[in-house]
Formats: C-alpha cells, sequence, structure tokens
C-alpha cells in the first residue's frame, strides 16, 4: 500500500471538498430548504470548483509528465505506422509519402533558382532601361521583381 | 421557450395533479424530462436547419488554397478605406459571422464598410513546408494588395483575431505603410507569462514540436482540437451538456448551440512549418514582443507600428489571458491607441450578445472615426 499517494489523494479530496462546501455557503445552501433554483446553483458551485481543481491538476508536474509520455508513445507509434507503410509501399515499387516531398522539394527548389534568375534579370533590365535613374514607385506598386520574389505573388 | 413540437406535446401540461399519493416531489422532474424527449425530434430538425456564415460573400481572389471573400451587403457604403478580416489557421473564419445576429461581419456592414474576409483553407500534406514567410510575407500581402488595387486606397484596415491578429500584428509590423488602422481582437503578443494553460503545455520541456511535425508533416486537426477542449475539461465535456439539457426545448438556444457545436468541430490542420515556427519562436522563445522575430530576412520590429491601434481584450479568455495581448500596445509606436478590457471569453468577444451589444459598436465607431468616407 502507498501511504503517500493515498494521503496526497486524501489531501486533495479534502481541499475539494472544503472549496466546494465554501462555495455553497456563498450561495445560501442549507438542505432542507432545497430549491429547483438552489440545486441550479449547487450544480454551478459543483461545476466551478472542479474546473478550477482540474486546471491546477492539469499544470501540476505529475500531469505534464503524463501527457508527454503519452505522445512520446503516439508518435513513437506513428512512425512506426510509417515506417511499415514505407516498407511495403517500396516493396512493391510504389511512391511513398517520402518520395512526394522530397520531388515537391525539388520543384520548389527549381522554382526559387527560376525566380531568384528572373530577379537578377529585371534588375539588369532596369538599369538598361533607366540608367541613373530611380525607379517611381508608388505605395501601391509592386515592382515584377518584388511580384516574383518571396514577398510578391507566385 | 417554445417549440413547434411542443403544442402537440402531450407532456407538457401539468402532471403534478395526478392522483398518485407521494408521487408530487417526483412528478415536476419526470414531466420536465418526458417534455424533453417529446422535443428531441424538433432538435434534429433544427440542427440539421442551422446555418452558418450566412452573409453572401464573393471570392474575389484565390490563390492556391486560400481564398478572399468579400461581404455583399444591402446597406449602402459609406466609407472608403475597406477593413479586412484576418483569423487564426486553426479554425473556420466563419466565427466572425456565425450567426445573422451574432455576426462581426455585419455589424461592419450595417455601419457602411467594405468588408473583406480570409479564409486560409484547408493545407493538405503537400503544404507542409509553408511557413509565416508564406503566410504573412506572401498570401497576406498578396491579399492586401489586391484589396487595395481594388480600391484605391493605399492603406487599408485590419481587423486580426487570436493567432490571426498576431499575424496582422507581424504584418503591419513589416508593411506599416499599407494598413490605416490595426484592431487585434484576443490577439497574443506577449507569452512571458504562465497564465495560460496552453503556454504551460508549449513549454519545450513538455512538448517536443519538431518531433510532432517531422512525424505527421502538418499539425493534426484532431490533436488541436482536443488541446482546446482539454483546456476547459469541466465546461466542454461535462457542463455543456446540463446546460443543453436543462435548455433543450428552447428553439433560439438550440440554433445557437449547433452553430456552435458546428464551429468547434470543424478544426482543420496547421501547416506544420506554420505550427513549428509559431510554438518555437512565440510560445517557447518569445521572440515578437521583443523585437526579434524574422519572418523570412527580415525582422518583427513592432516599433514600426505607427497607424492607430485598438486593442481588444476579453477578461474571461482561457486561450489568450489579457496579459498576453495588452504589452501589445506599449511596444507600437502609435501614439492613437486604446485598449477595451470586455467582460468575456475568447470566443465571446466574437458570438456574446452582449459583445454585440456593448463591445462592436463601439469598435466600429472607432473605425469610422478613422476612416476615410467615400467621396
Amino acid at each position: 500500500m502507498n501511504n503517500g499517494s493515498t494521503s496526497m489523494g486524501g489531501d486533495a479530496f479534502t481541499s475539494f471538498w472544503g472549496d466546494l462546501m465554501g462555495q455553497m455557503a456563498t450561495v445560501g445552501f442549507t438542505p432542507p430548504a432545497m430549491n429547483p433554483d438552489m440545486s441550479n446553483h449547487m450544480r454551478k458551485a459543483f461545476f466551478s470548483v472542479l474546473s478550477n481543481h482540474a486546471e491546477e491538476f492539469m499544470r501540476s508536474e505529475q500531469f505534464l509528465s503524463a501527457m508527454k509520455q503519452s505522445m512520446d508513445n503516439a508518435l513513437a507509434m506513428k512512425q512506426q505506422m510509417n515506417q511499415f507503410f514505407q516498407q511495403n509501399l517500396r516493396a512493391f515499387n510504389m511512391p511513398t509519402s517520402s518520395d512526394t516531398e522530397h520531388v515537391a522539394r525539388l520543384v520548389r527548389g527549381m522554382e526559387e533558382r527560376m525566380m531568384e534568375r528572373l530577379d537578377d534579370l529585371d534588375i539588369r533590365l532596369g538599369q538598361l532601361e533607366s540608367p541613373g535613374k530611380d525607379s517611381n514607385k508608388t505605395a501601391g506598386d509592386k515592382t515584377s521583381a518584388e511580384s516574383r520574389s518571396g514577398k510578391g505573388r507566385r | 421557450m417554445t417549440t413547434a413540437t411542443e403544442t402537440n406535446n402531450p407532456w407538457a401540461g401539468n402532471m403534478a395533479g395526478g392522483n398518485m399519493p407521494g408521487m408530487e416531489m417526483f412528478a415536476q422532474p419526470m414531466q420536465d424530462f418526458l417534455r424533453k424527449m417529446w422535443a428531441i425530434p424538433g432538435i434534429v430538425e433544427t440542427a440539421k436547419k442551422v446555418r452558418v456564415g450566412t452573409t453572401p460573400s464573393r471570392a474575389v481572389y484565390r490563390e492556391d488554397r486560400i481564398r478572399l471573400l468579400r461581404y455583399q451587403s444591402d446597406v449602402e457604403q459609406v466609407y472608403e478605406t475597406p477593413l479586412v478580416v484576418v483569423f487564426a489557421l486553426v479554425n473556420r473564419p466563419y466565427i466572425l459571422d456565425l450567426r445573422p445576429n451574432k455576426s462581426v461581419v455585419r455589424q461592419f456592414l450595417n455601419r457602411g464598410f467594405d468588408v473583406y474576409n480570409v479564409d486560409w483553407g484547408v493545407p493538405a500534406d503537400c503544404d507542409s513546408h509553408l511557413g509565416l514567410e508564406d503566410y504573412v510575407g506572401r498570401y497576406m500581402d498578396n491579399m492586401i494588395d489586391h484589396i487595395r488595387e481594388r480600391s484605391g486606397c493605399d492603406r487599408i484596415n485590419v481587423l486580426g483575431y487570436c493567432m490571426g491578429g498576431s499575424m496582422s500584428a507581424m504584418y503591419t509590423a513589416l508593411n506599416p505603410d499599407k494598413v490605416k488602422n490595426l484592431m487585434l481582437l484576443a490577439a497574443p503578443v506577449d507569452w512571458s507569462t504562465n497564465d495560460s494553460l496552453l503556454g504551460v503545455w508549449c513549454n519545450e520541456k513538455y512538448f517536443d514540436v519538431d518531433k510532432v511535425i517531422d512525424t505527421y508533416g502538418n499539425m493534426p486537426a484532431d490533436w488541436l482540437q482536443q488541446s482546446f477542449l482539454l483546456l476547459k475539461p469541466v465546461q466542454n465535456l461535462i457542463e455543456k451538456y446540463f446546460n443543453f439539457y436543462d435548455k433543450m426545448d428552447d428553439q433560439k438556444f438550440i440554433e445557437d448551440f449547433t452553430a456552435m457545436e458546428t464551429w468547434l468541430n470543424d478544426n482543420i490542420p496547421v501547416a506544420g512549418e506554420t505550427f513549428r515556427q509559431f510554438v518555437k519562436d512565440c510560445f517557447q522563445r518569445n521572440l515578437l514582443i521583443q523585437g526579434k522575430l524574422e519572418i523570412g530576412n527580415e525582422r518583427v520590429d513592432l516599433g514600426r507600428i505607427t497607424c492607430p491601434i485598438l486593442n481588444l481584450t476579453a477578461q474571461h479568455d482561457h486561450l489568450v489571458p489579457c496579459g498576453q495581448s495588452i504589452p501589445f500596445n506599449d511596444a507600437v509606436g502609435s501614439t492613437d491607441r486604446k485598449i477595451i478590457n470586455f467582460p468575456a471569453g475568447h470566443i465571446g468577444m466574437a458570438v456574446g450578445s452582449r459583445a454585440h451589444r456593448e463591445l462592436w459598436p463601439q469598435a466600429c465607431d472607432w473605425l469610422g472615426e478613422r476612416s476615410d468616407a467615400l467621396k
């Protein structure tokens, strides 16, 4: 028998019950004079105290460690499933999600390189068209270079 | 508190006058119970008919999965400066237009504003690489440029809600010349306090965001939904259903409850890189308020924001406590700045009856005074 945890549970319950009775007293709860309105107040008080204690518990080291543990387990299981499906798909010569991600990364890299080249060309063209002049850019306008770069439309 | 079915409800009468001695104390609860059970088919019918996001709108700009909606209204436009509403990436944006009588969008339309809303769409697995650079630096910028072109205004009004507010603040800091007035609604900018349970859960000691995103790609909608539910377990998993039982013969309550549940259960995944950046740079490192956050290669300096600011915070917000929003007003370079700390919760600010009666008329007045009238 774990006396420590029993005692902790007992303390938590005593604290919960003390808070509950305290709130009951504030709404004028006296058992013989109970009416429907009173029972609503009692219910609200009960939920309010329960909610406060739940929040306190969810901030505790005990809960946070358990949350981390269960999250780690869920992620490990998901990783195993991913590996399993990848192996099977590869066995059938079928593309996996990591293959498609790899292709997508390649395409994005190519796109970025092309955009950079186009930006360079735009700048050089601008220099050729108006040597020594600053371009007149209003607040609402975007240069074509900006439009294609990270700040612009793609 | 009457429903169409109640008129034919045999349990709507008084059972207490029955001839069973000693049963009086059970008669009323039993009668209530039977009346509610009788109302169930009506509730199902009502739930089926409830529509959300009912203000007519049209998509005026599309890019990848995002859409920019422009609302239509019978009210004549009074202000030239348009307003764009930016919501978070974790839920659908129709919370700001949930029901005709609980619509922030309609509040502004009825005052003569030209209102746009950003629908971020649902990111697919192949969108997991999208980061804040894409959402703030590219999509938002392109949408706002589109609105500026359409309206002919150099600067427009922005209303950001929750995470959308943080993103609006980032955008305004990067593009101060494009925003005329900035309104933030329950928007976190300073994560240094531990008031929010979400902040505690996101602590790097307990939450390895890299591991989650590397495994899943995008942040799964189910995970987000369960986390939000667990922030208030007693209210969300128990008390809500007791209240539902109490009011299940109230037609209006059922309509509002169904609309709200539709939205609450409509979570969407968040693009992996964006979620990783937001958790690491905001929740864990708190870079935004310190002026150290970088989007793309640009540093986000809130001090560059000089436009008028209206910061709407919720006193009972369990997701974004006031302490996470209020420091924004001290961090900006604006001189015209105001905070309204309203007695409501995070969602109540957008759909609460009191907020629509007292808060939004004030916000409309504030924005109207600072917007250009239509010539």
